[in-house]
């Protein structure tokens, strides 16, 4: 018999790839979910995002390695699973002259145990005509009724594809209130997106995957606290370039004039070595934004860590 | 240029299937012909006797023979005669496509925002068409001059070339027509539906006058213009005014298609409802059947089952408008009465069962195809993606799907055999009511052999699929016809689906070939429990 412990992660995988061919897909994915956290899932189009949520919920298999949800085997106890996920797929669905509404009771009537007030609450907070046909819904309109579908059984677990694609700023805001309720009441959010502003805004925990392999999980505090600088240094005279080039972990060094800018990964002490002596007129030393983590992740070489 | 390279390309498959099915036939039947109508006269008499018949049981799918004696009649009526109704459906997809499908899928909003004029697009469109049916034309009329060179019997090129010009007419005048009613409406499958429907309700005409009928109506039908055409047949002609119709049609369509297409909104019909006044809602519909399994399916196809219910009623009931005097005035023809108690059409019942359920069961496998189209088009456009992260198993939603298309099968066999034993009463044909009833629940057989080897295989190769089963049913229907008109070794019959069915109306039932039948549909259901777990959903 399986062993469960008590408060198993919400999702965890092991060695989790979908090779593709042409590297393409993802590999060896390691992932472990708390529960009741929101995990912001990164990176940009093609990296893997939308393959590994598809892994999740056992809408492809995976090549090898394994993927569980509280606990249950993704593959092998798909229905118990879904039972516990609310999904919102990364590209809208076609449902043609259906009217939203019987979208919406079709599919609660697949999944049962729906409430019909709660379905009318999410509609109006989303101002989401439900009378109109999907046809006639502009784009913004079929992710509202995605989002609806995802959060109407008040599930565990929500696995958002990209959910905001199409919304505008107000109902954003909305979603993102809906997110905060939810993990108020101790659901578990995992939240693919290429939008740094919203994982800041929502996400406890951030997992940035590049080119089909996760380069870095952390909080946005761990994240912003790595030992990442953005640097800009002014000196009085030339640039000691040749001394700036030989410190370990100084990347894309940009020159203007007296002006030095770049990003430093490591220790600060060999660059203080290096511009001693050397007629600094001004030094400045901050924390990144989540968005210079993410495109310091994505230029040049993978990083390893 | 690049646009009309760009419609020529977006063509393409359709062209090359019709073109396929042109050629092959254009080729194969004047070398059967060769084969099957004998060398003497008296051979040729008997075998034009013959084919005469059948003629006048299908002159719902073939327009009226002359001359079936020779190479040239025979070309007529059942290679070129054979082609109407495949190419104007091809033109009706074709016309649905560039119409709205394109439109549907976001391309045609890309291309107007590259600078493109309305009017160049339609033109582009209309024109790219009329060049892919001048070759796909070409080349099928070219094969019959081949295949009746190789049948030692070469009809003239000019007569070809003249009913070339008619065909080419009334594949233009289809693809028009369809082209106009994508304008009416928002959706490629509306445009199919109202486009086809239209040309459906005009070829029908055409049947009715194939008999005589719709004498007064018969000349707005583009079908009935075509068939006026008799080049091929010894002293045959165009009919010019006839012909010229055709391309007048054609062109006053086609020039409203592009008028309707510049003047309204992308995405939008022609003419607008005004908006109804219905108050917004946020409660999910009240109607009970969409939360029940199998029931939730049916109530999304409701629409789709009526139309094949009453499309399939009516023509039951048409089929019995004509068995009585058909049947009699074939017994009272001494050479005709032999050949019909050979064939096993001595009664009205025997006649019914034989000829009309054999169309039966080819309208049910359509159906059931249709059906795996739409299963393939749910996984395509992200509907089963929805369905699969509810709380169902796969396995269920195979289930489901093949359950529905059995009820929806059922309801549509009943509604059929209902009006044909109304319809028999009516005409007072007698006709065992037990051996109907038996005959449409067995039936049921054939849509759970199509349901299921569909099922199996469009979660591998959807399109495929799709065409493989058509290709399956067609090709079962005329081994069926054909075998025991031309003699051909019963075994070949056997190869037929439609053979496993039988004939349980007006012979005895052979159930071992009816579990067989239903063993089909089982197996394919396995072998899609099977795959459908194994395979990646999504697009």
């Amino acid at each position: 018999m399986r062993q469960v412990s008590e408060t198993p992660p919400a999702i965890a995988t092991l060695a989790l790839s979908k090779d593709y061919g042409a590297h393409r897909g993802i590999f060896d994915l390691d992932l472990d979910i708390r529960q009741g956290e929101v995990f912001g899932f990164l990176g940009p189009n093609g990296a893997g995002k939308t393959t590994t949520i598809k892994l999740l919920m056992g809408m492809i298999h995976p090549t090898r390695g394994t993927a569980t949800i509280f606990g249950l085997d993704c593959e092998r106890e798909a229905v118990a699973v879904k039972r516990r996920v609310g999904y919102v797929p990364g590209e809208t669905a076609n449902f043609g002259g259906w009217r939203g509404s019987e979208i919406v009771a079709y599919v609660a009537g697949l999944r049962g145990n729906v409430s019909d007030a709660v379905i009318s609450s999410l509609a109006k907070r989303l101002d989401l005509d439900l009378g109109r046909r999907y046809r006639e819904y502009s784009h913004g309109n079929k992710q509202k009724l995605l989002l609806v579908l995802a959060f109407m059984h008040r599930p565990p677990l929500l696995i958002l594809d990209e959910p905001t694609g199409g919304l505008d700023p107000l109902h954003q805001q909305v979603f993102y209130e809906l997110v905060r309720e939810a993990r108020n009441e101790g659901t578990t959010v995992f939240l693919s997106s290429h939008v740094l502003s919203e994982v800041e805004h929502v996400c406890d925990r951030v997992g940035i995957v590049r080119e089909g392999g996760l380069v870095i999980v952390g909080t946005l505090a761990e994240l912003i606290g790595v030992r990442v600088r953005r640097i800009e240094i002014v000196f009085a005279g030339e640039p000691p370039l040749a001394r700036l080039g030989s410190v370990p972990g100084l990347e894309k060094l940009d020159v203007s004039d007296h002006r030095v800018t770049g990003i430093l990964r490591g220790e600060v002490e060999p660059l203080l070595e290096a511009i001693t002596g050397q007629h600094v007129v001004d030094l400045h030393s901050r924390e990144p934004s989540l968005e210079e983590i993410f495109l310091s992740y994505y230029s040049g070489s993978a990083p390893t860590g | 240029m690049t646009l009309f390279r760009l419609a020529l390309r977006l063509g393409r498959v359709g062209a090359i299937a019709a073109g396929l099915i042109g050629v092959a036939a254009a080729l194969a039947q004047p070398l059967a012909f060769a084969q099957l109508a004998g060398g003497t006269a008296a051979e040729r008499e008997v075998f034009a006797q013959q084919m005469e018949i059948l003629a006048r049981q299908l002159t719902y799918l073939l327009p009226l023979p002359h001359g079936l004696g020779t190479m040239a009649g025979w070309i007529e009526w059942r290679a070129i005669g054979a082609l109407e109704v495949i190419f104007a459906f091809w033109a009706v997809m074709a016309g649905s496509g560039a119409g709205r499908g394109d439109e549907e899928q976001g391309l045609v909003e890309h291309w107007l925002a590259q600078g493109v004029s309305r009017g160049r697009y339609i033109a582009s469109r209309i024109a790219a068409f009329a060049l892919i049916t001048t070759i796909v034309v070409t080349l099928t009329l070219a094969a019959a001059r081949v295949g009746s060179a190789l049948g030692k019997e070469p009809v003239p090129a000019s007569a070809l070339a003249l009913q070339g010009i008619a065909l080419l007419g009334l594949v233009l005048c289809c693809y028009a027509i369809a082209l106009f009613a994508a304008q009416l409406v928002t959706t490629r499958r509306s445009a199919v539906a109202l486009g086809g429907g239209a040309l459906l309700v005009l070829y029908l005409v055409d049947v009715v006058a194939r008999t005589d009928g719709a004498e007064s109506i018969r000349w707005i039908s583009p079908f009935w213009l075509y068939d006026q055409n008799h080049p091929l047949t010894n002293g045959g002609t165009v009919d010019v005014l006839k012909t010229v119709a055709l391309y007048v049609t054609a062109a006053t369509f086609a020039a409203a298609a592009s008028a309707a297409f510049v003047r309204r909104d992308l995405g939008a019909p022609l003419l607008r409802r005004p908006p109804l006044d219905s108050e917004p809602t946020t409660l999910p519909a009240s109607d009970p059947f969409l939360r029940l399994p199998v029931l939730a399916i049916l109530d999304q196809q409701r629409t789709s089952i009526l139309v094949w219910a009453v499309a399939l009623a009516a023509l039951g009931v048409f089929f019995l408008s004509f068995t009585r005097t058909l049947v009699d005035a074939m017994l009272a023809t001494p050479s005709f009465r032999v050949y019909m108690e050979r064939a096993g059409l001595g009664t009205y019942t025997s006649f019914i069962g034989l000829v009309w359920f054999s169309s039966l069961v080819l309208l049910l496998s359509i159906y059931a195809i249709v059906q795996t189209n739409g299963w393939a088009a749910d996984d395509q456009e992200g509907r089963l993606e929805v369905v699969a992260a509810q709380p169902v198993s796969r396995m269920r939603i195979v289930v489901e799907r093949l359950a529905a298309l059995l009820a929806g099968g059922a309801l549509i066999v009943t509604a059929a055999g209902a009006a044909l034993a109304i319809g028999a009463s009516a005409a007072q044909v007698a006709i065992d009511n037990g051996h109907l009833a038996l005959g449409s629940v067995l039936s049921l057989g054939v849509v759970f052999a199509f349901g299921g080897l569909g099922a199996a295989g469009v979660g591998w190769r959807p399109r495929a699929t799709v065409i493989a089963l058509g290709a399956v049913a067609i090709a079962s229907y005329f081994l069926q016809e054909f075998t025991p008109l031309f003699g051909w070794p019963t075994p070949l019959a056997d190869l037929s689906i439609y053979a496993l069915y039988g004939n349980p109306v007006s012979g005895t039932v052979d159930w071992a070939r009816s579990t067989a039948l239903f063993g089909i549909g089982l197996i394919g259901t396995l072998i899609a429990l099977v795959a459908v777990g194994r395979r990646d959903i999504g697009r």
